[in-house]
């Protein structure tokens, strides 16, 4: 049908969402674009950056959604990616998710928008909080007043995107035009930008993408970015003409309006607001405390705040730690009915070595710990989406002030208790790098699930009686040291305050199930993206060092005789079938000890033994410290390879006898210690190295290992003295 | 450095449930940046609703809830309104 063409033609924009942090951004961006999202990273800076698709109409529409953000500044990565975004890559719409519970406050980063130019939809979300709010709103009046049409959305029962849509569309075809609105400073003000627009404009040719008026409000406000930008894209002499100009109008303004041009700037943009408001809306007088506020007075009570947030902590890992047991335990035994299978199914020899000692047994033992992990991310999740994670923060920037960091701080440090790969992610809460920094290398010492194991092992062997409060005082040295640090680490290398305490403390609200299980699957899909990969990778290196160079018939005696004389003896029936079992196994031990001895990785652990030894290690548990590289859980497993061996007598009892007659008390704690205090695996420091840097990883990894070595040092040296 | 009229006082001095505004801010550039787009504003009323023992300190502005630590809040004069 030749008159039906014209709508069949499919046709491709962007829209990119902004709005602050709790506007309800996330939650109209998965809306809209459902499961089809993909989340990657920022070049160069750990800002996530979300993009959807979505298909309506003759349309398909890509979303992008940005960082939320309170304002345009340069105040952190997020607001800094987000303002790039917009005025680097110029989505066709920009769609502005304005919380309209709190319109005053909100519309300041609108007013920011309006400013560069950008086709724009406003969406009111929370349209329901709005309406209880207010008597009678005027949105053709407010659409107009801020240049942009506004419609109404409730994003959590997903209301209003069609709306969204349909108008992000006619914006998109220009059959919806507002004039264009700017914001008035005030006479000083405009005299200034109006000097620094003319300047610029002699730049025009480099600076295309930027509109002059925003450009200039930004110098005024001191923008840090902005300034660094053009002195990068302008030779020496504009530059100086330009800082010259800039000068002169900062101290005219200080001058005359005895305030920074930046509070008289964000006066002008509330004004604007204010006066906007009140012509288009009819306030409700209500003076009720809001339900946000009742829960507020228990929450973060002077009394009960820290306890119930200790009370919330201890659910938490109740719930990770022993619900998660069950599906981490169906796994577990899954994987080995698989692997069964599967040895039934190869035939002996190296692949069916690889594929089950080496695939299996590295990323498989990290993969079974997916469920806790997620029902961490869940929790988290929770916390986050509700608004008590702000909370959280409040509650502990005091303590957390006395060792020099931050309220945010504790979130990542809590977490690394569980996993430290996601406490580093979520050190990205902080925007100061020092505090950050700091954060991600004291969490090393928060002990992280992959290291229990370890002090199961060593505390029940060679403390059987008080097994519980050993492993709990390695925790407790663990955030000793923690706060040690910390503390070193301020006054050495990341020099100054921590960062003032700022934050919104949003209304509660209650989580929606899709939201909490989106933000867990991100984080998880990035943990079981690691175990494929560097586990991965670092699986087969393992098992590749333990194999080779393979001992042929290179034993010290020769074992298999042995075993064919035994066999014969027992034959003819000149021995018990008990003693023949336990002379084979014997032997099998010494074959199995010599076979690693002779491997690389036997030999490595011979060469490494003289760094270990003033700690009281032998090669074995050097070896298995190395080994340990590749995850805290592959100590316990290396252990079992050089005490217990043969795959078909794998005792658990002998293994831990062997253990307890090798080494003494002394030497189990200490090596719990060690383990305790050097960087947690090398797939934290691929995380630690994407979120902070080559330069940071290295540090990391030399402070916890020379903090490790001494500790262990002295300890087994002084030890000593007493045993 | 500049005089601060007496009659102000510093927001960490300020007391729970009174009503004041927010008079000078003295914190630089960027920290101010900040505070603004939390709707702190020579002007604007502030409502102390919660301190937290000798930690951080929980204010009422522009309709919104912010929790400050004590350094930020000691850049933020008030004066009370009667």
């Amino acid at each position: 049908m030749p008159n039906n063409n014209k709508n069949n033609i499919i046709k491709e924009f962007t829209i990119a969402l902004a709005g602050s942090p709790n506007s309800g951004k996330t939650t109209i961006f998965n809306n809209i674009t459902g499961s089809r999202q993909h989340v990657g990273n920022y070049p160069g800076v750990t800002v996530e950056h979300k993009t959807g698709r979505r298909k309506y109409k003759d349309y398909v529409i890509n979303v992008v959604d940005l960082p939320g953000t309170y304002t345009l500044t340069a105040y952190s990565m997020e607001e800094l990616v987000a303002r790039d975004y917009i005025i680097n890559k110029k989505p066709e719409v920009l769609v502005n998710v304005v919380d309209s519970s709190n319109l005053a406050r909100n519309l300041y980063l609108t007013t920011q928008l309006i400013e560069l130019s950008v086709p724009m939809v406003i969406v009111f979300n929370m349209a329901d909080i709005l309406k209880k709010n207010v008597d009678n709103i005027n949105l053709e009046l407010l659409s107009h007043l801020f240049g942009a049409p506004i419609v109404l959305t409730i994003g959590n029962k997903n209301e209003g995107m069609d709306k969204l849509l349909d108008m992000a569309i006619k914006v998109y075809e220009r059959k919806y035009t507002e004039k264009k609105v700017l914001i008035k400073y005030g006479d000083e003000i405009e005299n200034e930008i109006i000097k620094l627009e003319n300047l610029l404009q002699l730049k025009s040719d480099s600076l295309k993408q930027f509109n002059f008026r925003w450009l200039s409000i930004k110098l005024l406000e001191q923008d840090k970015e902005v300034l660094k930008y053009l002195k990068n894209v302008s030779d020496e002499n504009f530059y100086n003409n330009l800082q010259k100009l800039l000068n002169n109008s900062l101290s005219h303004i200080k001058n005359v309006m005895r305030d920074s041009p930046e509070v008289i700037i964000a006066e002008a943009r509330y004004g604007f607001i204010n006066g906007a408001l009140k012509e288009a809306i009819i306030e409700k007088k209500n003076n009720e405390i809001s339900i946000s506020d009742r829960i507020d007075q228990v929450l973060i009570n002077k009394v009960l705040g820290l306890p119930i947030f200790i009370f919330i902590m201890w659910v938490m890992f109740q719930i990770v730690f022993k619900l998660g047991d069950y599906p981490v335990n169906w796994l577990g035994s899954g994987l080995n009915k698989f692997t069964d299978l599967l040895s039934k199914v190869i035939p002996e020899g190296l692949l069916k070595s690889l594929l089950i000692d080496g695939i299996i047994g590295g990323v498989g033992g990290i993969l079974v710990f997916t469920p806790k992990i997620m029902l961490l991310f869940i929790f988290i999740a929770v916390l986050e989406d509700s608004g008590y994670m702000a909370r959280a923060a409040f509650i502990m920037d005091r303590i957390m002030h006395k060792i020099g960091l931050h309220g945010k701080s504790f979130i990542p440090l809590l977490i690394g208790f569980g996993c430290t790969i996601p406490a580093y992610m979520s050190g990205r809460t902080l925007e100061n790098k020092s505090d950050r920094l700091i954060t991600m290398h004291i969490n090393t010492f928060m002990s992280c699930g992959g290291r229990l194991p370890i002090y199961i092992l060593f505390a029940s062997v060679f403390f059987p009686k008080n097994s519980g409060n050993v492993i709990f005082s390695i925790y407790l040295i663990g955030i000793i040291m923690a706060i040690a640090m910390a503390k070193l680490l301020r006054a050495t290398r990341f020099k100054g305050e921590a960062e003032p305490f700022v934050m919104e403390l949003p209304p509660y609200r209650v989580p929606t199930i899709k939201g909490v299980l989106i933000h867990m699957w991100e984080r998880t899909w990035l943990y079981i993206k690691k175990a494929g990969t560097v586990i991965l990778a670092l699986s087969i290196l393992m098992w590749v060092l333990f194999t080779f160079p393979m001992i042929g018939n290179h034993y010290s005696e020769d074992y298999n005789l042995q075993l064919k004389n035994l066999n014969n003896s027992y034959l003819s029936a000149k021995i018990s079938k008990d003693f023949y079992d336990s002379e084979v196994l014997k032997i099998q031990k010494e074959m199995a000890v010599e076979k690693i001895e002779y491997s690389a990785a036997g030999r490595i652990g011979h060469f490494v033994e003289p760094i270990f030894k003033p700690l009281g290690f032998d090669w074995r548990l050097s070896l298995s410290s190395l080994a340990g590289i590749a995850g805290k859980e592959v100590v316990v497993s290396t252990l079992g390879t050089l005490f217990s061996i043969t795959k078909s007598e794998k005792n658990p009892v002998d293994f831990k006898n062997s253990i307890a007659k090798q080494f003494n008390p002394l030497i189990g704690y200490n090596f719990m210690l060690f383990s305790l205090l050097y960087f947690p695996c090398i797939a934290s420091l691929a995380v630690f190295k994407r979120e902070a840097g080559t330069k940071e990883m290295i540090f990391q990894i030399g402070f916890t290992l020379s903090l490790a070595w001494v500790v262990s040092l002295i300890v087994y040296q002084i030890g000593r003295l007493f045993i | 450095m500049e005089q601060i009229k007496t009659n102000f006082i510093s927001l960490v001095n300020a007391q729970v449930n009174k009503k004041y505004r927010i008079e000078k801010m003295t914190g630089g550039s960027f920290f101010n940046m900040r505070l603004l787009s939390l709707g702190f504003i020579p002007g604007e009323y502030i409502e102390v609703i919660n301190q937290y023992g000798r930690g951080p300190i929980t204010v009422y502005v522009k309709g919104n809830k912010v929790a400050l630590g004590r350094g930020a809040a000691a850049k933020i004069f008030i004066s009370e309104v009667k």
